[in-house]
């Protein structure tokens, strides 16, 4: 058994205490095309106090409803941003989101690499039969990182965002966990 | 514009609030089957008392009350009291003016026209009303009638989402549907 798995070449998962999430969190919110690429509702500033009562709740359930991992980079140690797993549902469906907060690291290999960790730990440990994602017609990294990540396309939903006075659709992309591990035998790319 | 015309009267339903005396009971007795859980989605399907009822339905109206985000019905014979169903539109997002919609007639007052007159007084409320710009639907692939209603309505197959559902020892699809209020509307008037 290779117990080795959250760690890859870039970025390792790691678990952050709820306070570091919520002063992060809120940093990176204020960078609005960061919430605009991340969440359909408004980009809004929420306060750290607020992130942090909401994450405590959700984290001290047992067996938590959100499996949430900070992104760490392994040179450096720097928290760069967060990937978390919610909705699961009895079936082995979840959905996953994924955020890299500091921009100079986007682009970079990092979000892939941190979702090829998290569909490990998805397939190889939770046991999920396939995890879900949604991401906005105008996020093409994004759409190009869960590609690689080994997401494929399932479908459109049109119109769904109103930004910017444009109408934008909503993709849904989903993975197997059998597509996962026949594609990279267990282990990310590149390891 | 014609106000008269009421939102929640169709020609053999009524839309109306929960009656939380006696909805209970009628609600918990569709459920000594798997059937109306099962063809809605994930949820386990499993018999509930007239209590697990009931305090779901008190959340529902409390949703209602504190929020502005979910519209819940429960529907009736146009003529009596009885409980046939529920209607919603839920998850609705006002920023990109968007939501979902779901609708459940109990399995012994299926196929008989119920839930088209249903489907159309909600549709009706989300795009004369809330002024929605699209409606989802999400469905299991196995549930051909709910598919057959949604697209007699006009509903596009969107998404496929595969193997979301595993139920008697297999995997199923997750089929989702839209439809634009602009699509909708060329039919209406
Ligand atoms: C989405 C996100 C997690 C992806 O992580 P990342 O580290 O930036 O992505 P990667 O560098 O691993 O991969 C991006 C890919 O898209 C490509 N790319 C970058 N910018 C692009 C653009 N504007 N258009 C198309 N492709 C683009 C990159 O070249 C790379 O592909 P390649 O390896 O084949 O060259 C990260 O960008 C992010 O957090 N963005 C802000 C929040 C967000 O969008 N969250 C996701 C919401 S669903």
């Amino acid at each position: 058994m290779n117990n080795d798995i959250f760690t890859g070449r870039l970025v390792r998962l790691s678990a952050e205490e709820p306070e570091t999430y919520a002063e992060n969190f809120s940093r990176w919110w204020q960078d609005s095309e960061y919430g605009r690429l991340l969440d359909m509702a408004p980009a809004r500033l929420f306060s750290p106090k607020r992130t942090k009562e909401w994450l405590e709740k959700e984290l001290e359930k047992d067996p938590p409803p959100v499996r949430m991992f900070g992104i760490r980079t392994l040179e450096g140690d720097n928290l760069i941003g967060f990937v978390d797993l919610s909705g699961m549902t009895p079936h082995g469906d979840a959905f996953v989101g994924i955020g890299v907060g500091e921009r100079e690291y986007w682009g970079r290999g990092y979000g892939s690499e941190a979702m090829s960790l998290v569909l490990r730990f998805a397939f190889t440990e939770l046991g999920l039969h396939r995890v879900s994602l949604m991401v906005f017609g105008y996020n093409l990294r994004a759409i190009r990182a869960y590609k690689k990540a080994g997401f494929k396309h399932e479908g459109r939903m049109r119109e769904m965002i109103w930004r910017n006075n444009e109408r934008t659709d909503a993709l849904l992309m989903g993975v197997l966990g059998e597509e996962w591990l026949a594609q990279f035998g267990g282990a990310p790319e590149g390891k | 514009m014609n106000l008269n015309q009421s939102l929640y009267l169709g020609e053999r339903t009524r839309l109306t609030r929960i009656e939380l005396e006696s909805d209970p009971a009628a609600l918990a007795a569709w459920t000594k089957d798997a059937a109306l859980l099962r063809s809605l989605g994930e949820e386990v399907a499993r018999p509930l008392s007239v209590w697990d009822v009931k305090k779901r339905l008190e959340k529902v109206e409390k949703e209602m009350d504190e929020g502005d985000t979910l519209y819940y019905f429960h529907i009736r014979p146009r003529e009596g009291n009885t409980l046939l169903g529920w209607g919603k539109i839920y998850w609705i997002l006002w920023a990109s003016q968007i939501g979902n919609l779901e609708l459940a007639i109990a399995p012994s007052e299926q196929g008989k026209g119920y839930g088209s007159d249903a489907m159309g007084l909600l549709l009706r409320i989300a795009f004369r009303e809330l002024n929605l710009h699209r409606v989802a639907v999400s469905l299991p692939s196995y549930n051909l009638p709910g598919i057959a209603l949604a697209q007699k309505f006009g509903f596009r197959q969107e998404v496929c989402r595969r193997e979301v559902y595993l139920r008697d020892g297999k995997h199923w699809d997750d089929l989702s549907f839209g439809l634009l209020n602009a699509e909708w509307s060329a039919n209406h008037e």
